[in-house]
């Protein structure tokens, strides 16, 4: 299409975004700004989170670390006590 | 000195990047700087956009802040096989197409496009006669066709879209467009015929 002809679907694209006015145009730039904010900040609350109540949530359908892995434990066995083969009757 | 100089010289550069280096840089970054600079390029196209397709100032505010959202949680999939402005159009005119359909119950435009297969397809416009068409007419006419058909004839005429975009925006196939806008020409003219048949 020749860009030199009228063009009034141009015209009225222009009378219509005039009527954008600046304040409107800041008022939903800042709107904008608020909600990205808040989806970041949902972001890294789930982030920090997720991870923590996973785990809460596996502990409390009995799961977790084995006691024998746990260091501090005195009657955890060395890897040299443990049987080689565990599910074998020695 | 330098340091003051330093922002109003990276606006500058900023201000000479194309949409897609833009986007590029907005996902390396995530500086809100070249956000900042597609929406001034971008908002009052979509604030219009928006006013012609929903014909409400204030729903048209909304609009355009709900559209510049799914822009800016979308923007990593913006492939950059399509022009960004094909992009962003595409996601308003569905966005409004969609605000229409669902708040006003408007089943006048599917059952509009279903009762008007039929027409007498043969009958072509000119092109002429909607490009100089008085701009005031031109709303008028607009605004009595269905949001689809408007739709269509804005991403041809005034964002000057190729039939291949505008299958890509509306999900139809090139020939349906082509045909899609026959018919949205052939509306606008009997449209314009009805209420200004006096002139």
């Amino acid at each position: 299409m020749p860009t030199n002809i009228k063009n009034s679907f141009k015209e009225l694209q222009e009378e219509e975004s005039a009527k954008f006015s600046d304040h409107s145009q800041q008022k939903i730039r800042s709107s904008i700004d608020s909600n990205v904010g808040l989806f970041h900040f949902l972001g890294e609350i789930v982030e920090l989170y997720l991870p923590k109540i996973f785990g809460m949530f596996v502990k409390m359908s009995g799961g977790g670390p084995s006691p024998t892995d746990d260091i501090n434990n005195p009657n955890r066995l060395s890897d040299n006590d443990r049987p080689k083969y565990p599910n074998t009757i020695d | 000195m330098i340091c003051l100089l330093f922002p109003l010289l990276s606006k500058d550069i900023a201000s000479t990047l194309t949409d897609e280096q833009a986007v590029d840089e907005y996902l390396k970054s995530q500086s809100s700087e070249y956000f900042d600079l597609l929406y001034k390029r971008y908002s009052p196209k979509i604030f219009g956009k928006c006013v012609s397709l929903l014909k409400d100032e204030a729903r048209a505010e909304d609009a355009t802040q709900e559209i510049f959202m799914k822009i800016i949680l979308n923007l990593s999939k913006f492939s950059g096989k399509s022009k960004f402005s094909t992009w962003i159009y595409s996601i308003t005119y569905n966005y409004c197409i969609d605000v229409i359909r669902r708040k006003k119950k408007d089943l006048s435009v599917l059952v509009d496009d279903i009762a008007n297969t039929h027409d007498k397809a043969d009958d072509d416009v000119n092109e002429k006669f909607l490009l100089e068409m008085n701009v005031r007419r031109l709303k008028v006419v607009l605004d009595k066709i269905p949001v689809t058909d408007k739709s269509i004839l804005l991403m041809k005429y005034q964002d000057q879209m190729s039939i291949k975009e505008i299958g890509e925006v509306m999900a139809k196939s090139e020939s349906a467009i082509k045909m899609k806008i026959k018919r949205a020409k052939q509306k606008c003219q009997k449209t314009h015929s009805a209420i200004f048949k006096d002139d």
